[in-house]
């Protein structure tokens, strides 16, 4: 149903039983039980020829040890006589274990052939904030050269107001302006974004290298998905050196993904750790 | 290790004037801001070629497209002709390329040793490429200097924006949400042959917007790579040069994306740091082409110019701190393939003069006072006499150069500029 459609045919149906403009919407959605004050289409164009068959996990579980993982959705644009596509380009597994004073994750991501794992710990808040982390990365291409090219237990540290990254040569220390996060983290922050306070500042840490300060999550509204009306929280992360990013966060908390500019990221399974 | 390590770190797309540094207030480029003060940046640089096959091929092989045969995109280069990864690696040089090719019909681990392939998405290539960087600076170990070559693909996706027919991946709305650049004066309407040709004002500056974070995410990745060049112990002995293939016109003139002769397509930063290079320079004296970049790789290496690169100059003298003009006239070229046109652009002086065969049009501007293009001067007697200038330029120019088989085969495309 077109998102014009989809508004009005609601808004009718509410009018018609004396309700609120959205509560019949409410209803029919799968997560959604309040009224989404704003409909917006845009943050789903990057994944949207993929939602169709899109399943949303349903055992997220933020208290418990599991195991995360998400697809990497990668749009490629027509060439020659192959059309548009968006196709899967890589994963990423996160294994969040609870621990008594700390959350530690074990992270595999693969994408486009180029690898990045290891772990990184955090404090146990709602934002996941890190306490230190150390990763390989090893690129795609010709094995022969490849542990030339690796980059071997790059790690970074954050206590206080700084945090400092270790990278073979590279060796710096950042003030800290704000809350620091890792992308990875924000992905499992699906309950803290749901609640968020307007124009929360963050200096992220991309993959674990160097920082993007001074980035903003912002509430974006709600974003429908097509073919289900599942209804979906959208906080969009932006600022300098960031494409917008719109994490997707379904109302029980459940990170659905995030939705880059080419590339996205979506849940597809959720495991209890034993 | 007598002889320096060289790192040539190329960006693709990116428009001249998006660096903070400049005074643009819409981009905040803190890396290479911090880097031009501690080298020597060009300011007049332009594209051999501003599309990215040709230009790449106009680089690593030091030739104009009308001799390489890289007319325009995917179409294939000279076979033999060598490039700068077989001709240093023969002279004793270890060759690395991590990142960005697009060299047509020139398989680069033919040419290089591949640290990294990569991928067609600047998202997921260019932190790839850094952190390749960063393991081959602390990998490497062999006793022969390297020439590392960076193809970072940033901030050249903004095409995708406007290419892409429905317009995903585009976020089109977030322009309700953003602070957004302004549209440049020279935008009075949508562009005529792109997708973008349906926005409207504000998505046209989201544009803008999106390539800034483009422009933005190369800069920390550059930024980090050299600064982990800065505490290796490769410092001393490794010269860094940063330049990019082509430009973009960013809704200049009503265009997007690069091609033709517009200073926001041809225009390209050059910056070079290194211990034989003069601290804090920028330099408004010399005019070079991106196949100047070519001879002054093989200069600071020590090696001679490769086969039929006849109109190169090094500008090792400049950075050295030669402040004499070094090289008379630059030629950019821009084909408009299949119908076998194009144009060549000449720069001498201040004047660039741009020659049209196929409209029998010359258009002349003043590059240093009007890099916007707003005053247009072949009608006046300043640029009736440049015209001429430009082509006894052009006349030399092909008289230096072997044309390759398909400029031959097009008449109108050899004479580009040299008849009136």
């Amino acid at each position: 149903m077109k998102r014009s459609t989809f508004i009005k045919t609601m808004g009718l149906a509410g009018l018609a039983v004396g309700l609120p403009r959205f509560a019949t919407f409410a209803q029919a959605s799968i997560y959604a039980k309040t009224a989404p004050p704003i409909f917006e289409d845009y943050a789903l164009n990057p994944v949207r020829q993929c939602l169709g068959a899109y399943t949303p996990p349903t055992e997220y579980a933020p208290e418990k040890s599991q195991k995360l993982t998400f697809q990497a959705l990668s749009f490629q644009p027509k060439r020659r006589n192959h059309p548009n596509n968006i196709h899967k380009t890589g994963h990423l597994i996160l294994k969040r274990t609870v621990e008594t004073n700390r959350i530690r994750y074990d992270i595999v991501q693969e994408l486009e052939g180029a690898q990045i794992e290891g772990f990184f710990i955090c404090q146990p808040d709602a934002f996941r904030t890190p306490i230190e982390w150390e990763l390989t990365a090893r690129p795609s291409g010709v094995w022969d050269h490849r542990e030339l090219a690796a980059l071997v237990n790059y790690r970074g540290t954050v206590s206080q107001n700084s945090c400092r990254c270790q990278a073979g040569a590279l060796d710096q220390t950042f003030s800290l302006n704000h809350k620091a996060s890792l992308f990875y983290n924000l992905l499992d922050a699906g309950k803290a974004l749901q609640t968020l306070p307007e124009k929360q500042q963050f200096d992220v840490f991309w993959e674990g290298l160097a920082p993007r300060p001074n980035q903003t999550l912002d509430d974006d509204g709600y974003t429908v998905f097509p073919g289900s009306n599942m209804a979906v929280k959208t906080v969009m992360l932006h600022g300098p050196a960031m494409m917008p990013q719109h994490f997707l966060v379904a109302e029980d908390g459940t990170p659905l993904g995030v939705t880059g500019f080419m590339t996205s990221w979506m849940l597809t399974r959720v495991e209890d750790l034993v | 290790m007598n002889r320096q390590n060289i790192i040539f770190c190329h960006v693709d797309q990116m428009h001249w004037n998006a660096l903070s540094r400049l005074g643009n207030p819409h981009v905040h480029t803190p890396h290479l801001d911090r880097m031009h003060g501690m080298g020597t940046s060009f300011s007049n640089h332009w594209s051999a070629n501003p599309i990215c096959c040709p230009a790449r091929a106009c680089w690593y092989t030091g030739t104009p497209s009308y001799t390489n045969d890289t007319l325009g995109n995917n179409v294939a280069m000279r076979a033999d002709l060598p490039d700068l990864g077989q001709w240093m690696r023969a002279r004793g040089y270890e060759c690395y390329y991590a990142g960005k090719w697009h060299v047509p019909a020139r398989d680069v681990k033919q040419s290089f040793k591949v640290l990294d392939y990569g991928s067609p998405r600047a998202e997921a290539l260019d932190s790839s490429v850094t952190r390749t960087a960063l393991g081959f600076l602390n990998n490497y170990k062999e006793e022969k200097p390297f020439f590392l070559n960076l193809g970072y693909l940033n901030p050249h996706d903004c095409c995708y924006l406007d290419i892409i027919k429905g317009g995903y991946p585009t976020k089109l709305g977030l322009e309700k949400k953003l602070e957004l650049p302004p549209l440049p004066k020279t935008a009075t309407a949508p562009p005529r042959a792109s997708y973008s040709s349906t926005w409207n004002e504000d998505q046209r500056r989201l544009y803008i917007w999106y390539y800034y974070r483009m422009m933005e995410m190369v800069d920390a990745e550059v930024g980090t790579v050299f600064k982990a060049l800065e505490n290796s112990r490769f410092a001393d002995n490794t010269t860094f040069i940063f330049t990019a293939d082509h430009g973009e016109m960013l809704m200049e003139h009503n265009q997007t994306k690069k091609g033709g002769y517009r200073e926001a397509a041809v225009r390209v930063p050059l910056l070079v740091i290194g211990p034989e290079v003069r601290q804090g320079i920028c330099d408004t004296k010399q005019i070079s082409g991106g196949t100047d970049v070519t001879a002054t790789i093989l200069d600071l290496a020590g090696i001679e110019a490769m086969p039929e690169m006849t109109d190169t100059t090094s500008l090792l003298p400049a950075l050295k701190g030669d402040v004499s003009r070094l090289k008379e006239s630059v030629v950019s070229e821009s084909y408009y393939l299949p119908k076998n046109s194009g144009c060549r652009t000449v720069y001498f002086d201040d004047h660039k003069v741009v020659c049209h065969r196929h409209e029998k049009r010359f258009l002349v501007y003043n590059f240093v006072d009007d890099k916007y293009e707003l005053n247009e001067l072949s009608q006046t007697d300043a640029g009736k006499a440049a015209i001429l200038k430009a082509e006894a330029y052009l006349g030399v120019w092909a008289k230096l150069h072997k044309p390759c088989a398909r400029i031959q085969k097009n008449p109108e495309m050899m004479e580009l500029g040299q008849t009136v």
